[in-house]
């Protein structure tokens, strides 16, 4: 059985494919380097799994934990101009917000919003920037059993 | 009387920005055609991110008669870049950062 986690990463995934500034450009847990032709692009990440007991409730005879998953939505863009790259990265976070509070992920009930970053790389033969966009998604699977929602 | 190490130096370079038999090129700077030595190593541009980018870091390297300032546009093989950062290393080169133009 899948776990939650790789369903909603997967409908993070979906969400943000297909933005005007990125379009299919979207890579799931990307590890290799970014070449030239991929750039604008999103990466998405699932990189933590928090339980909280405090609101879990017991039914079927199994404690069902609220689940907080980190999703990192990290938007890429490269460019000789560092002014069209904040603008772009600004327009990339823009339409990556409201894309994932449009449509909450298949399997999670709940998305709030967390830290966001800009950085900025110049040494190469054009400068990188990039944003990395957290949010917490919300879900709710029994212990032992983390394919199964509620 | 002996030949001070900078005066060395100075000798040495003739020869190294020998176009034919040296490491130099011919490039064309706000200024006209000029030797240089050029060089554009890959480099893993790491901006935070959890993945890198591809990339390359351009350098040209003169003799400091033909250093440009910050901002001049140079062409090499065709490509056009710019100079983003002038960095003279005494003894008589000075070495040019250069992003794509």
């Amino acid at each position: 059985m899948t776990h939650l986690r790789t369903t909603i990463r997967d409908a993070v995934t979906t969400t943000v494919t297909n933005l005007t500034t990125t379009g299919t450009r979207v890579y799931k847990s990307r590890n290799l380097p970014l070449s030239a032709a991929e750039f604008p692009c999103l990466c998405v990440y699932a990189r933590a799994d928090v339980p909280e007991y405090a609101d879990a409730v017991f039914t079927g005879g199994k404690v069902w934990p609220v689940r907080n998953l980190e999703m990192h939505v990290q938007g890429y863009v490269k460019d000789s101009d560092t002014s069209v790259i904040h603008t772009t990265l600004e327009l990339i976070a823009e339409q990556v917000e409201t894309a994932i509070f449009t449509t909450i992920p298949t399997g999670a009930y709940g998305v709030t919003l967390g830290e966001q970053t800009i950085q900025i790389e110049d040494s190469g033969d054009e400068t990188l920037g990039t944003i990395d966009m957290v949010f917490t998604i919300i879900y709710r699977a029994a212990e032992g059993a983390p394919g199964v929602s509620i | 009387m002996a030949a001070t190490l900078l005066e060395q130096i100075s000798a040495d370079l003739a020869g190294k920005y020998d176009a034919m038999f040296g490491f130099a090129e011919t490039v064309t700077g706000p200024s006209g055609n000029f030797l240089a030595i050029f060089s554009n190593e890959y480099f893993q541009a790491d901006a935070g991110g959890y993945v890198g980018a591809s990339s390359s870091s351009p350098v040209l390297r003169s003799r400091d008669a033909d250093a440009m300032t910050r901002g001049a546009a140079v062409t090499i093989r065709t490509a056009p870049y710019v100079v983003v950062e002038v960095m003279p290393n005494g003894y008589g080169e000075t070495i040019h950062r250069l992003q794509k133009a």
